[in-house]
């Protein structure tokens, strides 16, 4: 038996573990919403009108219907029964409906024998006096005019006395001075003559307002305030300077 | 149709450039959180991420949870950021979404106008699945207590729910309960649960008028309806002129749409990066419109972008 021997041929692989990388695309999609507004007015000329609030005796509901509208000025209201007291406030209305927010009252009173009584301006605030030198006084006294609407006043009168007595109202003779009205308030600050050293100053203040004719509606008396002159008054500033490097004021 | 704002309190060297309506009227917040970011909070929102602003740029910032409240801003200036701003935000009357005021004799007499808006893609990507719809201005509701007749004056009621926050007057759209739009109408006035509908309030905006269900759902909508147009060309093609034939004018081929979804309004599609679509606005007040004092246009819109 012979033995033979040969060379066979065959194939193996070798494979390697390779890792890499690979590139791709994605995309990200935003889905956005939005909004837009915006407005215009629809207009009905016939809104346009004034609306005339009515109170008795007490202030009107502005949150009710108007007593009475109308479209031009001047306008003649219904007549008025008497003896009560009529609180108005006018409002402006536009065509789109878009009314004035007014609550300035004007207040006027009907007697029982149906006439118009004037209504008083409101009395003055803040009343004070106090000694200057010279033997004078100055006089202080606030009026917040706006709260009095279309029944403001126009003058202070000073009632005044000088012998210790409080002043009387129809029996001393007022000084009257014109109001300065600024930013709601007519601020009064006058200084009076000189007076005896040592006399006892009282002052009353009133409100004063000229109506047609003329007539003149006063206010209520304020609380009647004093002070006693001097002839020194309170001790004027006196003040030094010295200029160096630096000022000092003493 | 951006909102208007008025800054107080301003950040040194930030401009505010864009407000989006999305933001809604009332007061935001621009606050600086670092020397280099900003934040955005909208008005009865939260704030958004900060976002880093260099000297020069231009930036978008978003609030909290809310993609479509932004603002776009823009730095002046290499100096620290610091502070915060108050943004108050209100709706603009007359610009060319809200129209002009309706006058007196053209709301006795009925009135229809029309109005075109160019949408501009000013990014470098396509916006696709632009579309555009009519917003609602308050809740939807069931007319449930009664229906309008076949023609005429009549009332809407509810049985659930209030007309609370719908227009003093204004237009309904009537839908079927299925969605298909029956009519728009206009009612003069309301009630908590009734709205009352004139005669010549029915059959509104390119609708019919027929008679009302107890299923029909109600919106509250404005009086305007859409329509797009293509320009002569791209990128910066001219539209349907009525200069000269006015405004009471009707763009000829244009399809007009009411529709309240995205899905119902206008699909003007892909819009390539730097190009224009025409969105043709009508607005209609019927005969004896009554006087308002604020009437709201409300638009949505919507795309994608890569």
């Amino acid at each position: 038996m012979a033995s033979y021997t040969g060379t066979g041929f065959g194939r193996h692989s070798v494979f390697a573990s390779i890792t890499g990388m690979g590139f791709g695309r994605h995309s990200v999609v935003a889905s956005i919403t939005g909004r837009s507004a915006a407005l215009h007015r629809v207009a009905n000329a016939a809104l346009a009108v004034y609306e005339l609030y009515r109170g008795v005796d007490e202030s009107p509901d502005l949150d009710a219907a108007p007593w009475e509208t109308f479209a031009t000025l001047p306008h003649d209201t219904a007549a008025l029964d008497v003896s009560h007291a009529y609180h108005f406030v006018l409002r402006l209305r536009n065509q789109y409906g878009l009314v004035s927010q007014n609550i300035r009252e004007t207040l006027l009173t009907i007697d029982a024998g149906g006439l118009l009584v004037a209504t008083s301006p409101s009395v003055a605030a803040n009343v004070t006096i106090a000694a200057e030198a010279g033997s004078k006084v100055r006089v202080r006294a606030d009026y917040p005019y706006e709260a009095d609407g279309g029944n403001q006043a126009t003058r202070f009168l000073i009632y005044l006395t000088d012998d210790g007595d409080d002043p009387v109202v129809g029996v001393d003779v007022p000084t009257v001075v014109t109001m300065t009205k600024a930013d709601g308030v007519a601020k009064l600050s006058w200084l009076s003559a000189a007076f005896a050293p040592a006399a006892t100053i009282k002052v009353l203040i009133r409100t004063r307002r000229i109506d047609a004719g003329p007539v003149n509606v006063d206010s209520a008396s304020s609380s009647i305030v004093s002070a006693v002159t001097s002839s020194t008054g309170p001790a004027a500033p006196a003040g030094n300077i010295a200029i160096g490097n630096f000022a000092q004021v003493q | 149709m951006h909102l208007a704002a008025t800054v107080t309190n301003a950040i040194a060297n930030v401009t505010v450039d864009f407000v989006s309506g999305e933001n809604g009227a009332g007061a935001g917040s621009l606050a600086a959180t670092d020397v280099n970011d900003l934040a955005w909070t909208p008005p009865g929102g939260t704030q958004g991420a900060a976002v880093t602003i260099a000297n020069g740029e231009t930036k978008v910032l978003e609030g909290g949870g809310a993609t479509g409240s932004f603002v776009r801003v823009t730095r002046t200036s290499t100096d620290d950021l610091a502070g915060e701003a108050t943004v108050t935000l209100a709706k603009l009357f007359n610009n060319a979404l809200g129209f002009d005021n309706i006058s007196s004799a053209e709301a006795a007499a009925g009135d229809t106008e029309y109005r075109c808006i160019c949408a501009k893609n000013e990014s470098a990507a396509d916006v696709t699945v632009l579309k555009a719809w009519i917003g609602t201005l308050g809740t939807q509701l069931v007319s449930g207590a009664a229906q309008l007749g076949a023609s005429g004056a009549g009332t809407i009621g509810v049985a659930a729910g209030t007309f609370a926050d719908w227009p003093a007057s204004g237009f309904c759209r009537i839908e079927e309960a299925a969605g298909t739009l029956r009519e728009i109408v206009y009612y003069s006035s309301r009630t908590a649960i009734v709205l009352t509908v004139p005669a010549t309030g029915r059959a509104l905006l390119g609708t019919t008028a027929a008679a009302g269900l107890a299923t029909d759902k109600i919106y509250p909508v404005p009086g305007i309806r859409i329509g797009k147009e293509a320009p002569a060309s791209q990128p910066d093609g001219a539209f349907t002129d009525k200069t000269v034939a006015g405004e009471g004018s009707e763009p000829a081929g244009v399809a007009w749409s009411s529709g309240i979804t995205a899905a119902t309004g206008l699909d003007i599609g892909t819009l390539a990066a730097g190009y224009i679509y025409g969105l043709w606005l009508e607005r209609t007040a019927p005969e004896y419109h009554v006087a308002i004092a604020a009437a709201t246009h409300d638009i949505r819109w919507g795309f994608d972008s890569a």
